[in-house]
């Protein structure tokens, strides 16, 4: 999952990244609402969270601008800014949620689960595909309540497919879920680590097989 | 109670004493007085047959249409005139004279004043036929004794009769016949007294009622704005008393010193937002750096993540002895604070602590000149002049030399801090010191939350110094005039 962190603050947008990293999020982060708006405007974020009080391009400027121009990624609005018409005007202009500053990490997390699984029409807690299961909040995966043991990337690649269970999710696709900007990746690096995940769940009696969609991409489907 | 209220109350005793001692009972008086005229005068002019007009002049005379004759009466005398203005008839006791002869009977009426004092006296004649400007001593003595007869027969009566005269001829005998029944003045006085006796004890009661209702509703209204007043304790800063008519001006001025109230209220609430938002953030930094090193069990992580916890730390120490500089301004009338302090010294002290970040922007503060002693307080001083220096050495374009100056005249000492600034356009001058009012300056890595200048200004105008910015040519000028020593 990929998300975009639109924050001034340095020190809380350096914090942030490396809490969402360390979550399996792929992050961008940007500055100042120039930078912000120019990576948000490349349509590769599931998520983008946004400071309302930006250098250069404000967040409500951004945000207009992201939905006038068709966007669909979801907009987590993380700001000082609680007054009730700050916050009404924010949802108003198309953001999907609200977060006012302080705010707690475990709080941020569930918010950015939670829109995840709209984003990928997902009721859902708990990720399934027959026996197998994927908690985002906590990332760990189970096969008939087995813990099966994943490296972060494995766990987004797997979170990637079963958030669009029965679809295939193509190469570039899954890359730009897992990999931020600051990442390089080698051209096989998304089939490297699909197949130490199909390894290790073929390990794990009951897991359904990630398929392989020759010259387009993989999927997992759910066990007839 | 406020003066104006025993004023008043006093002026409308007084007011009600007046009319009632004095004024309604010579209107009841005279009413009374003009009422037995006016029944006098219609008796007359019903008796007489023929009333179509009563004027009355200021000059006290009444004029009456008898018959398309005219009876006029000039204070105690009457006479009867033709429309052209020739006098028919004429009775009073100042046609006495006559009496005796012509025929004429000494008819009049005694003092028939308009303002009272109305004394009818009963006359009675006969009717007379008589030659105008010609006298006949038989014919006179004809009609004395038929009027001594009459007379006589009608001692007690109140009747009239008019004798018609008119020049150059007799006219036929015009039975005016005046009667007028009335009882002795004397009586009717006493009568009059009498009411006004009774009206007397009735205004009496009136200014009883008025005088109580006035102390009732006087009460009421005090007790009104106390409860109001124990109510506003409780109740929000917007709320104004209804203010009861008695005490508009007094309510009034409660609801002038409640918006003041409210205004400094606002400007509060404004400070501790614009405090509460630039806490917020470093909040969030510290929430989040410990919570993110918890989570990733790392130690070296770990140990970045206390030096940033410690640097955000240092930024809201900064702030909140901002906040508490505010706060002790705030406390009116409190001069301990203020004590000499070497400005020149403060600045630069000042300008140590942001040396570091003006070197990184290769931005040059100098030291001011020369000594220059203030009276102030010093904690306000470096709050003022810090916000100064770091906006000069985060805001500046990178090379640029900060100036400033000092001129001392007989208003106090004038400390000017003056540095490039193109980014800012004319009309952001008056905006800098609005709260969370922030300018981009693309070539600035410091973006700053809005609120250097806004606080400054606060603490400035708490310390009894004024800070304006200026904006000339490019150049971005604060003008701080500080109380000298002298001064």
């Amino acid at each position: 999952m990929r998300v975009l962190l639109i924050e001034d603050s340095e020190r809380l947008s350096g914090a942030l990244t490396t809490g969402l990293r360390q979550e399996g999020f792929a992050v961008d982060a940007a500055l100042d609402g120039s930078v912000g708006l120019e990576l948000a405007a490349s349509g590769q974020h599931d998520v983008i969270i946004l400071d309302l009080g930006l250098p250069l391009v404000d967040g409500m400027s951004i945000l207009r601008r992201l939905r006038a121009a068709g966007s669909t990624a979801h907009v987590l609005i993380l700001t000082a800014r609680d007054a009730p018409g700050d916050i009404v005007a924010g949802l108003d202009a198309g953001a999907d949620d609200y977060m006012t500053k302080p705010f707690l990490w475990p709080e941020l997390r569930a918010r950015l689960n939670a829109l995840m699984r709209r984003r990928f029409n997902n009721k859902q807690a708990q990720l399934r595909a027959g026996d197998l299961e994927l908690d985002p909040s906590s990332r760990v995966a189970r096969v008939r309540g087995e813990v099966v043991s994943l490296s972060a990337k494995e766990t987004a690649v797997l979170e990637y497919l079963l958030h669009r269970k029965g679809e295939t999710a193509r190469h570039e696709e899954i890359e730009a879920a897992i990999y931020d900007g600051e990442s390089a990746p080698e051209s096989s690096a998304v089939t490297t680590i699909v197949c130490r995940l199909r390894k290790r769940l073929e390990n794990a009696d009951g897991a359904p097989p990630v398929r392989t969609v020759r010259g387009v991409g993989y999927r997992i489907d759910e066990p007839a | 109670m406020r003066p104006s209220i025993i004023f008043h109350l006093a002026t409308g005793f007084v007011l009600v004493a007046v009319a009632t001692f004095v004024v309604i009972p010579r209107v009841v008086h005279r009413s009374l007085n003009e009422n037995l005229l006016k029944e006098f005068e219609d008796s007359i002019l019903a008796m007489a047959r023929g009333v179509a007009r009563l004027a009355e002049y200021e000059d006290g005379h009444y004029e009456f249409d008898i018959a398309g004759e005219e009876v006029a009466a000039y204070g105690e005398s009457f006479a009867v005139r033709t429309a052209e203005g020739g006098v028919i008839a004429r009775w009073g006791h100042d046609i006495r004279a006559p009496a005796g002869r012509g025929g004429w009977t000494p008819f009049f009426f005694d003092a028939p004043s308009p303002d009272g004092s109305l004394r009818c006296v009963s006359v009675r004649a006969r009717p007379i036929m008589e030659h105008a400007g010609k006298h006949d001593d038989e014919h006179d003595e004809d009609h004395e004794d038929e009027h001594d007869e009459e007379h006589e027969a009608h001692q007690g009566e109140h009747d009239i009769a008019l004798a018609v005269e008119e020049d150059e001829a007799i006219l036929p005998h015009v039975d005016i016949v005046l009667g007028v029944r009335r009882a002795p003045v004397d009586a009717r006085m006493a009568a009059v007294a009498d009411v006004v006796d009774d009206s007397m004890l009735l205004l009496g009661f009136l200014v009883l009622l008025f005088v109580g209702s006035s102390v009732f509703f006087t009460w009421r209204a005090l007790r009104g704005v106390t409860r109001n007043l124990e109510t506003a304790g409780l109740g929000p800063i917007d709320w104004r008393p209804e203010p009861p008519r008695e005490l508009k001006p007094l309510t009034q001025a409660l609801n002038s010193a409640l918006i003041q109230a409210g205004d400094a209220v606002q400007r509060e609430r404004d400070v501790i937002a614009g405090m509460a938002h630039e806490l917020r953030t470093p909040v969030a930094e510290m929430l989040v750096t410990t919570e993110v090193a918890l989570d990733g069990g790392d130690e070296t992580a770990a140990r970045a993540a206390l030096a940033d916890v410690r640097a955000v730390a240092l930024q809201m120490k900064s702030t909140v002895e901002t906040m508490l500089t505010v706060a002790r301004g705030k406390a009116p009338g409190d001069a301990s604070r203020i004590e000499p302090v070497d400005l020149g010294q403060a600045w630069s002290e000042v300008v140590a602590g942001v040396a570091m970040q003006a070197a990184e922007r290769d931005v040059t503060l100098p030291p001011l000149p020369e000594e220059h002693i203030v009276r102030c307080d010093p904690a306000a001083l470096r709050v003022v002049l810090t916000t100064i220096a770091e906006n000069a050495a985060l805001h500046a374009p990178p090379g640029s030399v900060v100036d400033g100056r000092v001129i001392v005249d007989d208003e106090g000492l004038r400390l000017h801090i003056e540095n490039p600034a193109p980014h800012l356009e004319p009309g952001d001058a008056a905006r800098l010191t609005e709260p969370l009012w922030r300018k981009d300056v693309p070539e600035s890595d410091h973006h700053g939350l809005g609120l250097g200048l806004y606080l400054a200004s606060e603490v400035a105008g708490h310390a009894g110094f004024v800070l304006e910015p200026a904006l000339r040519d490019g150049r971005l000028t604060i003008h701080v005039a500080i109380p000298s020593a002298r001064s």
